[in-house]
């Protein structure tokens, strides 16, 4: 799982951000578990996760607003245990955006560079107005927060962390505020500024969609701990875990022993219906730690619904249409197979019976059980 | 019953109509209890012998008498010869010059001792911090006059402080009778009252505030000094401004633990009513008036520039009581705090502790349940007494009774009308709670004026008894409590809810009555254990109209006894500070905890 970062790595170049054994627990109840990664210079990495699963403490613990129980934390290769926000060199932009709200626009977004120069040698007026015209709030800055729209606010909030020219940015689900369709204009415009800037940023969200559209890399958190990190790609198409595979999208998951192990497919029997037999994909050797697949493992695959064709031939499987959602570009169906549910994109009617089958190599291996 | 059933309709008619029947009867009770009365003070200043004329004020207002350094300027002294003493810092003999310095000393110590206890409450957690949060409102329930008794009770010669100091071989300090005793009782009063409006602010920083202070470069002290002073100071200064206008308008207190030479201007005005001079007395209350209305006014206007809406999302973590290391930044403030609360101990608990004992002693410091077998007697021998007490008991408890069946509907039915959107909400809201700032003297004087001597109607003549403007005066003191306990309540309401009712075919007023009303429950008990409280502490107003009468109530006979014989009066002392801490915890349970107090 994680070879993907010492790739992006050259030699000689610590990664801007670097958590190692990191555990944050409060009394009783442990919010981090020995969470390890790294981001390199310049990268946008993506902690997503349900609520409760410890991405915001461990974007705090890389603010320095908490401190780790256990492990390090380095950015830029120093370590950072015990060393205050404000000596991280970073900029944070929370969900409720915190804006002052004694200080208006300008003043909000001047107060980093009371403490640090502007870059390039700049006035801190011109910081501003560099900062005001990044984020396409040129003329705004005589204005308070309050009298601001939510987008607004949000893009204040981005300019003031931005303005000292901090080397690392946190965002703490700065979108989930907003409404929908802005949400997806913003984030387009985040991703802009954030690779015209080239500043390592980590992003905090719980909006699967969200953080695959806008991150280098995303690492999938549950209960204090990280799943699976990789790039969107992977997350989407080789999920490492069940969790994963039905956080991120819409998926169907089989599991089954392995009748047969050859070169290059395996067969399956379906615990749903013992009676059914699968032909997929073998994966590449050495995916699994325990050695390679044998007859008679138990295994978890999964199948997204765009691959699970309806009225297909190959690896059949009858089931009944429970019910339809016209989505606009597809309708998504669901199927009663044996009394589990499956998702499948097509046009049926409620009630009908069908045949579904997928290609071989669309199905996943995801773990041996 | 189908819908044409005669008594349906007639039944349905009266409960379309219950709201705007309330709404009437309301406004004309407002009306008789606070602006007819209040009219004819003003009526009384303006109109001499029939003529409209401000000789009064002008009177006043060149008297050194009242005004001091500014009299004589006014009267054509040179400036020259004004300046030198009107800019010195000695207490000014003037009766509105020394009533605006001592509200000014009582201010700055309120503000001294108010902060340090918001900042105990907001940043750290102990045992027992909800309940000190709590004890912040009884300022608002205690009987100003009950303070005085404890004060005279602490610092008498043989009380507990002189004897404390008499044991180490010091003192004995003479308190009494003097301006720091009046400083002190009134910020026994008005720095919880700081404290309150402080902590509200600190409550609602924003943690993620200071987090991003601090992401962006300012260390701790910078973080405080750039992020959350900014948000306290506007809140110190309403608790200031405040403590500066009720210590302004203050009388119990002074009139129990001040002498002649410690003279406010309500002082003076309740001294010119004893001695008739009704015109004086109407006009200078009148010029107090003004005064701090100008005062509350000028706040205002700043306020509204200064008013940020606070966002708290994520309030700041509290720190433990216990420093868990043995550094000096963890150290110092906690150090601090300890001192401030031996200096907060014997200010706020010693009074009332020693209440209780000089109940139970007698003057020698013996055990004795003497004086409260003489709260039992009906009839005292000897002619010191004329106040007795056990009508003085009875009284009070029948006033506070029928106040809350005048008040808890007015109070409702303002609460209603002010929290529904139409124009001129913000008119309805005004006049309603103007009562709130005009001083309970004028109120009192206006219904001794006006219906208690007798109000001419076409031949009739109107005479309202004393009974019964005792508990107008009562009344329009109370309610506004009702409206800010209930109100904020009906306001957070989805109005939803209503409408879902009335779809269902609730008349608006059986809506009010079987879905609004039961979710606000808390906040009605509340708002009827304040006007309560009030009630039974009530002293201006009531020392207007009961004087002659046999209708006095525990503070009046307090303030009586006080001067003659302490034991009796720490005693029924005693019996006003048991009520009103039961009013206390009726408040603190279901309602004292609304956000920002809503007072």
């Amino acid at each position: 799982m994680a070879d993907s970062d010492e790739r992006r790595l050259s030699a000689d170049q610590s990664p801007a951000i670097s958590l190692d054994g990191v555990t944050r627990t409060y009394g009783a109840t442990t919010a981090v578990e020995e969470v390890s990664f790294a981001v390199s210079e310049g990268e946008f990495f993506t902690l997503v996760g349900p609520s409760g699963c410890g991405k915001t403490t461990t974007l705090r613990l890389v603010g320095g607003f908490e401190q780790p129980t256990d492990g390090t934390v380095q950015l830029s290769g120093e370590e950072m245990v015990g060393v205050p926000p404000e000596e991280r060199d970073i900029g944070i932009v929370f969900q409720n955006y915190a804006l002052f709200p004694h200080m208006n626009v300008r003043e909000n977004i001047a107060y980093g560079l009371n403490f640090t120069d502007p870059p390039d040698g700049q006035t801190k007026a011109e910081r501003v107005e560099e900062l005001l015209s990044l984020v396409d709030l040129e003329g705004m800055g005589k204005r308070d927060p309050d009298n601001l729209s939510g987008g607004q606010q949000q893009r204040v909030a981005l300019a003031r962390a931005l303005a000292p020219g901090p080397s690392v940015l946190l965002l703490d689900e700065p979108m989930s505020a907003l409404d929908a369709e802005l949400r997806e204009r913003l984030r387009v415009e985040l991703k802009d500024i954030q690779q015209t800037l080239g500043v390592t940023t980590l992003y905090v969200t719980h909006d699967q969609e969200e953080a695959l559209a806008i991150s280098d890399r995303v690492a999938v958190m549950r209960d204090g701990r990280i799943e699976q990190i990789g790039t969107p790609r992977e997350i989407y198409h080789q999920p490492a875990t069940r969790f994963v595979a039905e956080f991120i999208g819409d998926n169907n998951v089989f599991d089954g022993e392995l009748v047969t192990v050859q070169e290059e497919t395996l067969t399956v029997r379906l615990d749903g219906n013992r009676s059914t037999v699968v032909e997929i994909e073998r994966p590449e050797q050495g995916t699994f730690s325990a050695g390679p697949l044998q007859t008679g493992d138990h295994i978890l695959f999964c199948i997204r619904p765009e691959s699970l064709l309806v009225d297909h031939g190959e690896n059949a499987l009858e089931a009944t249409v429970e019910s339809t959602e016209f989505l606009g570009g597809t309708t998504r169906i669901q199927l009663d197979w044996n009394g589990r549910t499956l998702l499948v994109h097509g046009d049926k009617t409620v009630g009908e019976q069908t045949t579904i089958g997928f290609d071989p190599a669309a199905a996943h291996v995801i773990e041996r059980l | 019953m189908s819908p044409s059933d005669p008594r349906r309709t007639v039944r349905d008619r009266i409960e379309r109509r219950a709201l705007a029947v309330l709404a009437v009867v309301t406004t004309l009770l407002l009306v008789g209890m606070f602006y007819y009365p209040v009219g004819a003070v003003f009526r009384e200043a303006f109109i001499v012998d029939g003529r409209a004329t401000l000789g009064l004020f002008l009177e006043f207002l060149r008297d050194p008498f009242y005004f001091g350094d500014l009299a004589r300027l006014l009267r054509g002294d040179p400036l020259r010869e004004v300046l030198p003493s009107l800019l010195s810092f000695e207490r000014p003999s003037s009766i509105v010059g020394f009533t605006a310095y001592q509200a000014f000393l009582s201010t700055i110590l309120s503000v001294i001792l108010g902060v340090p206890l918001a900042y105990l409450l907001a940043r750290y957690e102990f045992r027992g911090r909800r309940t000190l949060r709590s004890l912040t409102i009884v300022p608002f329930v205690l009987p100003s006059i009950l303070v005085a008794v404890g004060f005279r009770a602490t610092f008498s010669t043989n009380g507990p402080v002189n004897t404390a100091l008499g044991f180490f071989g010091l003192g004995p300090v003479e308190l009494l009778f003097t301006l720091e005793a009046i400083v002190i009782a009134h910020a026994f009063y008005n720095a919880p009252l700081v404290a309150r409006v402080t902590l509200a602010a600190w409550e609602s920083v924003d943690a993620s505030a200071i987090e991003t202070a601090r992401s962006l470069g300012a260390g701790p002290f910078r973080a405080f000094r750039d992020v959350v002073a900014p948000q306290l100071y506007p809140s110190v200064l309403m608790g200031a401004t405040l403590t500066f206008v009720f210590t302004f308008g203050t009388f119990p207190i002074v009139l129990a633990l001040g002498d002649a030479s410690l003279m406010t201007v309500e002082v003076r005005v309740f001294r010119l009513v004893e001695r008739f001079d009704y015109a004086e007395a109407a006009a200078l209350a009148i010029i107090e008036l003004a005064i701090s209305l100008t005062i509350l006014y000028g706040y205002l206007r700043y306020e509204a520039k200064q008013t940020m809406q606070s966002r708290g999302a994520r309030p700041l973590p509290r720190r433990p009581l216990r420093p868990p290391a043995l550094t000096a930044r963890e150290l110092v403030p906690r150090i601090g705090l300890g001192v401030y609360s031996v200096v907060a101990f014997v200010l706020f608990v010693v009074p009332m502790v020693s209440l209780v004992i000089a109940s139970l002693t007698t003057d020698g410091g013996s055990w004795t349940l003497d004086n409260y077998r003489f709260l039992l007697e009906r009839q005292v021998e000897g002619a010191a007494f004329q106040v007795q007490p056990w009508p003085a008991i009875r009284n009070s408890l029948l006033f506070g009774v029928a106040t809350l069946a005048v008040a808890l509907p007015m109070g409702i039915t303002v609460s209603v009308l002010t929290t529904r959107r139409y124009r001129g909400r913000k008119v309805v809201d005004v006049i309603a709670m103007a009562p709130l700032a005009v001083s309970g003297l004028i109120v009192g004087l206006g219904l001794l004026r006006g219906p208690v001597f007798g109000i001419e109607f076409g031949g009739y003549r109107l005479i309202i008894g004393g009974a019964i403007a005792i508990v107008a005066a009562h009344a329009v003191a109370a309610y506004p409590f009702v409206v800010r306990t209930v109100a904020p309540g009906l306001q957070n309401l989805d109005p939803r809810l209503v409408e879902s009712a009335r779809s269902l075919g609730a008349s608006r007023a059986r809506a009010l009555v079987d879905i609004e009303l039961p979710l606000v429950w808390p906040g009605v008990v509340a708002g009827a254990a304040f006007v309560f409280a009030i009630s039974i502490g009530e002293f201006s107003a009531t020392v207007l109209l009961a004087t002659g009468t046999d209708q006095f109530t525990m503070p009046i006979a307090i303030e009586r006894f006080i001067g003659r014989r302490l034991g009796p009066a720490t005693a029924m002392g005693v019996v006003l500070l048991v009520v009103t801490s039961l009013s206390f915890i009726v408040i603190d349970r279901l309602g004292g905890e609304q956000r920002n107090g809503g007072l």
